[in-house]
């Protein structure tokens, strides 16, 4: 299905005179799991609340398909009431009851969404089993750990079977295996056919789990789609990482100047070459450690990761607002 | 549908205020403070306020103490009092100062009742403490007037003795003096009576003496008229003789008679004979004898003379000295008369006085505080300003901890994302303070009503009613509270100082009557007030719906105006449950929809550029509500916009355009 369940048309966010989000515009598609990534401080957060009519646009519209089959949209911002009925949200930071057990917090947020009671207890159970917190459904909320405490949050946010979930750094504060539980947790759900908006900073992880992606920087949203498109859109080729001995980094750098080389980055304790033909250059790189008498350690190949890809774009805008 | 709805906003309600009460039960602290908290407090108000007497402690100190100063003392450890006795002046005051003990008393050295004599004691008290300063000035003054009043009756229990012993002395003295006036007058009859009789004494013994030789003389003559009327008898009694003789011859016939006759006239001669000798003899020794008596008469009347001449010097003396007794009884009596009128009029005045009572002479007015409501202890008249300022205190902290702590917990983002209204929360923590603080009254009612005996069933329906407006006022302002500020360090702040302000201006703990009038005018409307005054009004007075029909009408108007600040509040600061809508931009409005080379400017020129836009762009623009922001903005025409906001089709927006293009071409 390749129908959108929400747009973004030229969303501006500005707190007085300062500007947090440049015109966006963005379709999120039905049932996909679009990332968000960005720097700290790159305007995720309030993107996200924009979604949901949290914070209000200074200008542009967003609009909600309230029927994807007639393709019936919906202006958020009037439509809240419903719009919360639809969508639901895990903030970054845990949001519930910390002295309410695990099915309290369930009931009582299933409660606020007009929930009946059947079907409050029909939901739990579904979702007690889906984020594994069955066993602890009568416990407090602050006596579980990091990670259940994230999946309990996911919990409260879908209890309402949403069509949207949007979902703010879920993966903040947790060590790599709960992240991971929280990550399959997230492919879990959009299985059973909820849409995902996701931001966050664990790049490696979003990167697996997303289907589309959407760089955040400089207040902008210009970089979206899948890892590859990105990729693609961004790479410098891969990457030659080697080290030798006595190290004379400057003059080797001096000494590999080739067309098939994009750039070469001396990180002090090894070199760095970006090329699409590493293994041309491995040639060249090793006639060069010969002639200049440097004694070869170490050399790795790597591929690109969506960590470089939003380096690249991060320092490009950097370069591009240095050079304004 | 309704009924739906409604049904399920109390699920949601509901569901709200089991959440709050399960949140706060669960926190321990929470527990303690609002179940035991109560209980704690009316225990220890209890305990405080049970008996009708104040644990005062107090320094004493006298250089030297008496045996009066000792019992000014006794009498306030009598009154259980606990009185130390200081070692130096300046030790006594000092422990005021430290608030080691209420007051100072300085008594002044051998303190003793004595005439010109000025006994002062000092108390010396601590001012700051305003709330007690009065009471232990009045206990010491009671205390010190109780002692004093005392002393007073032995006083004048004296002089009352000592009045009617006087009065009974006097009465006597009357009588005396009536028996001397009595006594006085005999003497002075008597004085008169004698001087008289002395007056009429002759103690002339010349005329005595001649009298005497008068008589002596006149003794002779009689004594010599005797002889002579003796020798006259001789005489006759010879003549007789002779006539005898004479007869004797005519006698002599009878020779027997002649005889008897004979003898009998021989006998008669011897006797006169005898009787002639006898006188002569007599007269000779009488003469004699009168002559002696003569020289001894007149030796008497001589030593009669000197003594008379003496008596008479005497009587003279004593005549004087009566006639000055008689001056000076006259006197006498005239001083005693006074006297006695003087003593009268003592008897008199001494009757006059009418209260003789001691009791009614120290204290000739008697004073009795009645209290206007039946109580046997400090509590049962503190108590409706205890239940109101447990109730303040807990109905602005509980609200504004409750919505402070849903604004600060991890669920706060949660409560936006859920459609719920803010109204619900109002009402939510507002049931959930009133049911939690209506608990609190209800425990602290009932512990008063079993061991204090604090009866609140005579009025029932008027005191749950004054209860329920006080609760409702203060969960409101602390609700208010809850809302304006956003850490729970600033509420509790504001709630504290706002309780303490009203607290202070109540008149529980300064006296209203202190402050200026213009404050005492507004005091009526602080909660505190309107509260005890209607709780007191039901509980200790019992009244009528008259009686607290002023404070709960303030009451009903105070919740009002809260509310309605609640809901200004809410407006206000939309951004805790309600997203904040952007500024229209007018420019943009404008640019949407043009006129030829411009922008539309008035009705007409809006209706035909509605016309003229396409569906895509209409669609986008009705989403905006463009349509009803530029007839807001751009026409100023609001009942317009009303009609246009819920058209869905640019054919029933442009029906009522030109509807009311129509109307005003037709004015």
């Amino acid at each position: 299905m390749d129908t959108s369940i929400l747009k973004l048309e030229k969303v501006k966010k500005v707190f007085g005179k300062v500007s947090i989000l440049d015109p966006i515009n963005l379709e999120i598609r039905a049932g996909e799991i679009f990332g968000i990534i960005g720097a700290s401080g790159s305007g995720k957060t309030t993107l996200l609340h924009t979604l949901i009519g949290f914070s209000v646009p200074s200008s542009g519209r967003i609009m909600f398909n309230k029927d994807l089959k007639s393709n019936n949209w919906v202006h958020v911002l009037n439509n809240l009431n419903f719009i919360k009925k639809r969508v639901g949200f895990a903030a970054q930071h845990p949001s519930f009851y910390e002295r309410l057990t695990v099915y309290e917090n369930l009931d009582y947020f299933g409660a606020l969404y007009n929930l009946t009671r059947e079907a409050r207890l029909s939901n739990i159970n579904t979702l007690l089993e889906l984020v594994e917190l069955d066993h602890a459904r009568n416990i407090l909320a602050k006596n579980l750990s990091g990670g259940m405490q994230r999946r309990l949050d996911i919990a409260c946010a879908i209890i309402h079977n949403p069509e949207l979930l949007i979902l703010d750094e879920p993966t903040s504060d947790l060590d790599p295996v709960l992240a991971k539980h929280i990550w399959k947790l997230i492919k879990k759900i959009n299985k059973k056919g909820t849409t995902i908006i996701v931001a966050s900073h664990d790049l490696s992880e979003i990167e697996t789990v997303s289907t589309r992606i959407g760089i955040l920087a400089n207040k902008t949203l210009n970089h979206i789609g899948t890892i590859e498109e990105l990729k693609k859109k961004i790479s410098r080729g891969q990457e030659v990482h080697f080290e030798s001995y006595p190290g004379n980094y400057e003059e080797l750098a001096k000494n590999l100047k080739d067309p098939l080389i994009i750039e070469i980055e001396n990180r002090g304790n090894s070199l760095v070459i970006h090329t699409r033909k590493p293994d041309k250059i491995l040639k060249k790189l090793l006639i060069t450690l010969n002639k200049l008498d440097e004694h070869l350690l170490d050399v790795k190949i790597t591929r690109l990761s969506l960590r470089d890809v939003f380096a690249n774009i991060t320092k490009k805008k950097n370069e591009d607002r240095k050079s304004n | 549908m309704y009924s739906q709805i409604l049904l399920k906003r109390k699920m949601k309600t509901g569901k709200v205020i089991k959440k709050n009460i399960k949140l706060l039960l669960r926190s321990k602290v929470s527990t303690l403070v609002l179940i035991l908290g109560p209980l704690l407090i009316i225990f220890l108000v209890g305990i405080s306020f049970s008996t009708s007497s104040f644990n005062l402690r107090m320094n004493a100190y006298s250089e030297s103490y008496s045996e009066l100063s000792n019992s000014f003392i006794q009498e306030l450890e009598n009154k259980s009092y606990r009185i130390i006795r200081s070692d130096s002046n300046q030790s006594c005051i000092q422990s005021v100062r430290e608030q080691v003990s209420h007051a100072c008393l300085i008594f002044p050295p051998d303190l003793e009742i004595e005439n010109n004599k000025v006994n002062t004691v000092e108390f010396y008290v601590d001012q700051s403490k305003v709330n007690l300063v009065y009471l232990v000035m009045s206990t010491l003054e009671d205390s010190f007037a109780d002692v004093s009043t005392e002393i007073s009756k032995d006083l004048t229990d004296e002089l009352v003795s000592a009045l009617f012993s006087t009065k009974t002395d006097l009465l006597a003295a009357d009588t005396s003096i009536t028996k001397i006036q009595n006594k006085n007058t005999i003497i002075i009859d008597t004085s008169s009576s004698s001087q008289n009789k002395l007056n009429s004494l002759d103690f002339n013994s010349g005329s005595g003496n001649t009298n005497v030789n008068t008589l002596v003389d006149e003794i002779k003559i009689d004594l010599d008229n005797l002889i002579s009327d003796s020798e006259d008898l001789i005489d006759n009694s010879n003549d007789l003789l002779e006539d005898l003789e004479d007869y004797d011859i005519n006698y002599k016939n009878n020779e027997s008679n002649q005889d008897t006759f004979d003898d009998d006239i021989s006998d008669f001669s011897g006797y006169i004979s005898d009787l002639d000798d006898t006188i002569k003899n007599g007269y000779n020794l009488s003469t004699k004898k009168v002559e002696k008596i003569t020289e001894q008469l007149d030796e008497a009347l001589s030593s009669l003379k000197n003594k008379l001449n003496d008596a008479k010097s005497a009587n003279s003396d004593v005549v004087t000295k009566l006639d000055n007794l008689k001056t000076n009884a006259n006197e006498l009596k005239t001083d005693s008369e006074e006297l006695q009128t003087n003593i009268q009029g003592m008897i008199s005045n001494i009757n006059s006085i009418q209260i003789t009572n001691i009791e009614n002479i120290v204290s000739p007015i008697e004073t009795r505080i009645n209290f206007v409501s039946e109580s046997s202890s400090n509590l049962s008249y503190l108590f409706p300003s205890l239940i109101v300022i447990l109730i303040m205190f807990i109905g602005l902290l509980l609200p504004s901890t409750l919505i402070i702590m849903e604004k600060n917990s991890k669920s706060a983002f949660r409560l936006f994302v859920t459609p719920t209204k803010p109204t619900l929360y109002i009402l939510a923590n507002y049931l959930t303070s009133l049911i939690l603080i209506s608990l609190q009254v209800f425990i602290v009612l009932s512990v008063s009503q079993l061991y204090f005996n604090i009866n609140f069933f005579d009025s029932f329906f008027i005191t749950m009613i004054s209860l329920l407006l006080t609760m409702t006022l203060f969960i409101l302002i602390g609700m208010l509270i809850g809302d304006l500020f956003s850490s729970e360090e600033m509420a509790m702040l504001t709630s504290v100082s706002v309780a303490t302000l009203f607290l202070l201006t109540s008149g529980i703990v300064f006296p209203i009557e202190s402050m200026p009038d213009y404050i005492i005018e507004k005091i009526k409307f602080n909660p505190v007030v309107m509260g005890t005054e209607a709780f007191k009004q039901s509980l200790i007075f019992n009244s009528g719906y008259g009686s607290v029909k002023q404070p709960l009408t303030l009451l009903f108007v105070s919740i009002f105006f809260i509310l309605g600040l609640i809901l200004l509040s809410k407006r206000l600061k939309t951004q805790y449950f309600k997203p904040k809508k952007g500024r229209i931009n007018k420019n943009q409005l404008k640019k949407n929809f043009s006129f030829g080379e411009r922008y539309a400017k008035n009705l007409p020129e809006f209706i035909i550029s509605v016309q003229n836009l396409n569906q895509e762009k209409f669609q986008k623009l009705l989403d905006d509500k463009s349509y009803f922001n530029w007839v807001v903005y751009m026409l100023k025409n609001k009942p317009l916009a009303g009609k246009i906001k819920d058209k869905k089709t640019k054919k029933e927006i442009l029906d009522e355009l030109v509807k009311k293009l129509k109307k005003s071409q037709k004015k």
